[in-house]
């Protein structure tokens, strides 16, 4: 990843979700890469150390939840910010997501704007 | 004698009546009854002929204990001399003297309701040799009779008083019928439930089958065309002396009712239950494929794959409008579904609500300035804080500044104040607009799910979800607030809400429900 591009990854089992997102974060400058569960993602980051991580919170082989866990837990990757995009919206979901160590939230579907926003806040470099 | 039987008798000994034309025989008899203490303290009254016997009656009815009375008299003979002084004196017993040869006489009277009969020797002083019934026979006679007339006076007086007092009394149907099936006696209540008065009953057929020794329910007509369900149970019972069926009726016709509606109400929660499940399940399954859609429809209007003309802008433009309307109205449908079974996240704190007017203004600058709408707003900088959830207030202020700029032609109102309604501190929110308005008729539904009234301007091209109102009003009551529409003046509507300020608690306290 170049210095002056933020690197983001998304961990999405949904394909043309991934897609749709990475192809807007492109478009906008950003560097994208792409995991389908929590298991790939943490394989990726064995490598590459990304900027942010959008994180899908159900996933199979290893959902959002035990991979940001385990993000969290791992001192080589646990300053990487991750914000879960989520189509769980009832009440708790977001403080399970805090609970397992992300830094934000999200609801789908959301705004691009939103979004970015929040890419911005977290990915600070 | 036992000494208790001797005691009831010592008790009370009203007199008794000796009716009897022989002088002789009528002093030998009460000579015998005074004799030692067979019957201490007893008083004897006597009567030569049956004109005087009932001349004692009935005004000193009660004063006998009983009577004695030879059938033969100089005035009446035979059955007659019996059931002139029942008639007279029914509820004291009587026991017939009658001579040998008119014994069967005496069976006949037995079954007219004397107490006994006694069959006259030459000397009452003696046993009869011939096996009549002498001297001792009469006073057992009459002890056993007296004994038996004080046990009926108190069970009468006493227990037979509170037992009819407890049937009259009865909220359960009671009926008496005969084994032919003719009513004998009803009480209130069973007047009320065959919906008859008395006298129209008594003496006639039972209506309803009799089913015996089990509980059956019975349909009854009422007079004003309602159907009764009665719960009936039969008995065989003694009534006088004959036997005859006790029917005790029940009306449960309301527990009926109560058991209808308990099933209903079951019924009905694992309806909504089934319907939180449903649409909280449809509503995650739609987001995914909803945010593909909107993502993918965003990059084409935004240019990521690439520039678009004008025409194909338009287009986009369309699907754009509606991809987030259909948001709106999943995001809404859940919402009010949580808010309904109660499952929707509710937090409450002492919160200032001017930065969430604000925060709402400026998320409909951009709609008001299309529509070139003017917003007149009063709201106080110094407003006392609500106890409130302040996504919930956000969101009720969003749908009524949502619902206003719809319908306005030039004008928005927003005000905010503090009211105070019996004793109890609110914040009154006002939103209104200059629009159409909407008929009183139309008002009452207003705030159900999936109306929209069809106002006659405003409102083109943009149409609402039909959930922003009923939200609304979950989201009030469960601030034990409320919400109301007036749109009396000005020709538009006017949305009130209230929501409670808490004086008790501090600025610093959060509170789950």
């Amino acid at each position: 990843m170049k210095k002056e591009n933020p690197g983001i990854l998304i961990v999405e089992d949904e394909v043309f979700l991934a897609e749709t997102i990475g192809a807007r974060l492109e478009f906008l400058g950003y560097q994208v890469a792409y995991a389908e569960n929590g298991q790939e993602a943490l394989e990726k980051l064995k490598s590459n150390l990304p900027d942010l991580i959008l994180m899908d919170a159900l996933m199979p082989v290893m959902d959002g939840f035990e991979a940001t866990h385990l993000i969290k837990a791992d001192p080589r990757l646990k300053n990487i910010p991750v914000v879960f995009l989520t189509a769980l919206a009832g009440p708790g979901d977001k403080e399970k997501a805090i609970a397992s160590g992300a830094e934000d939230y999200l609801v789908k579907p959301f705004e691009v704007a939103d979004l970015i926003s929040l890419i911005k806040k977290w990915a600070k470099n | 004698m036992c000494g208790k039987k001797r005691g009831l008798l010592h008790k009370k000994m009203a007199p008794i009546l000796l009716v009897e034309k022989d002088q002789e025989r009528a002093n030998s008899v009460t000579a015998l009854f005074s004799a030692g203490d067979l019957f201490p303290g007893i008083q004897i009254t006597t009567a030569s002929t049956l004109a005087q016997a009932l001349n004692l009656f009935p005004e000193k009815e009660q004063k006998f204990n009983a009577i004695l009375v030879d059938l033969s008299l100089s005035d009446s003979q035979g059955l007659t001399t019996f059931t002139r002084l029942h008639q007279k004196a029914p509820h004291i017993p009587i026991i017939v003297i009658v001579s040998a040869e008119d014994v069967a006489l005496g069976e006949q009277t037995l079954r007219q309701g004397a107490y006994d009969y006694f069959v006259k020797g030459d000397t009452p002083e003696g046993d009869s040799p011939k096996g009549e019934v002498g001297p001792k026979e009469l006073s057992r006679m009459l002890r056993h009779t007296l004994e038996k007339k004080e046990l009926l006076d108190r069970l009468n007086e006493n227990e037979g008083e509170q037992f009819r007092d407890m049937i009259e009394k009865s909220n359960q149907g009671q009926v008496v019928v005969n084994l032919k099936g003719i009513v004998h006696y009803v009480n209130p209540a069973a007047e009320k439930i065959l919906g008859k008065p008395r006298d129209q009953l008594v003496e006639k057929a039972f209506e309803y089958p009799i089913s015996h020794n089990k509980t059956t329910d019975l349909k009854i007509a009422s007079a004003n065309g309602e159907t009764k369900i009665v719960e009936t149970q039969v008995t065989e019972i003694k009534w006088g002396a004959l036997p005859a069926y006790l029917v005790a009726m029940y009306d449960i016709t309301n527990l009926e009712i109560i058991e209808h509606l308990k099933a209903e109400i079951i019924q009905r929660q694992k309806v909504d239950r089934l319907k939180d499940e449903f649409v909280s399940a449809v509503s995650h399954e739609l987001r995914t494929p909803l945010t593909i859609i909107k993502g993918a429809i965003d990059n084409l209007r935004d240019g990521v794959a690439g520039a678009l003309d004008p025409k194909q802008t338009k287009v986009i433009d369309i699907a754009y409008t509606n991809s987030n309307r259909l948001i709106k109205i999943i995001n809404n449908l859940l919402d009010l579904s949580r808010l309904e079974s109660g499952h929707s996240h509710f937090q409450r704190a002492n919160i200032k609500i001017y930065p969430l007017i604000q925060e709402a203004v400026r998320n409909f600058q951009v709609s008001m300035r299309d529509k070139e709408l003017i917003l007149n707003a009063q709201i106080p900088v110094d407003l006392p804080e609500i106890y409130a959830d302040s996504d919930m207030v956000v969101q009720v202020i969003n749908n009524l500044l949502d619902n206003a700029i719809r319908y306005a032609n030039k004008q928005i109102g927003l005000t905010v104040r503090p009211i105070e309604e019996k004793n109890k501190k609110n914040l009154e929110i006002v939103v209104s607009d200059d629009g159409p308005g909407i008929p009183i008729e139309k008002r009452e539904n207003l705030f159900s799910k999936f109306v929209q009234i069809n106002r006659p301007t405003g409102g083109a091209g943009y149409k609402g979800t039909g959930l922003g109102l009923a939200i609304c009003r979950e989201i009030t009551n469960l601030h034990h607030g409320k919400i109301w529409i007036d749109s009396n003046f000005n020709g538009g509507c006017h949305f009130h809400v209230t929501f409670p300020i808490f004086h008790v608690l501090s600025n610093t306290s959060l509170e789950s429900p």
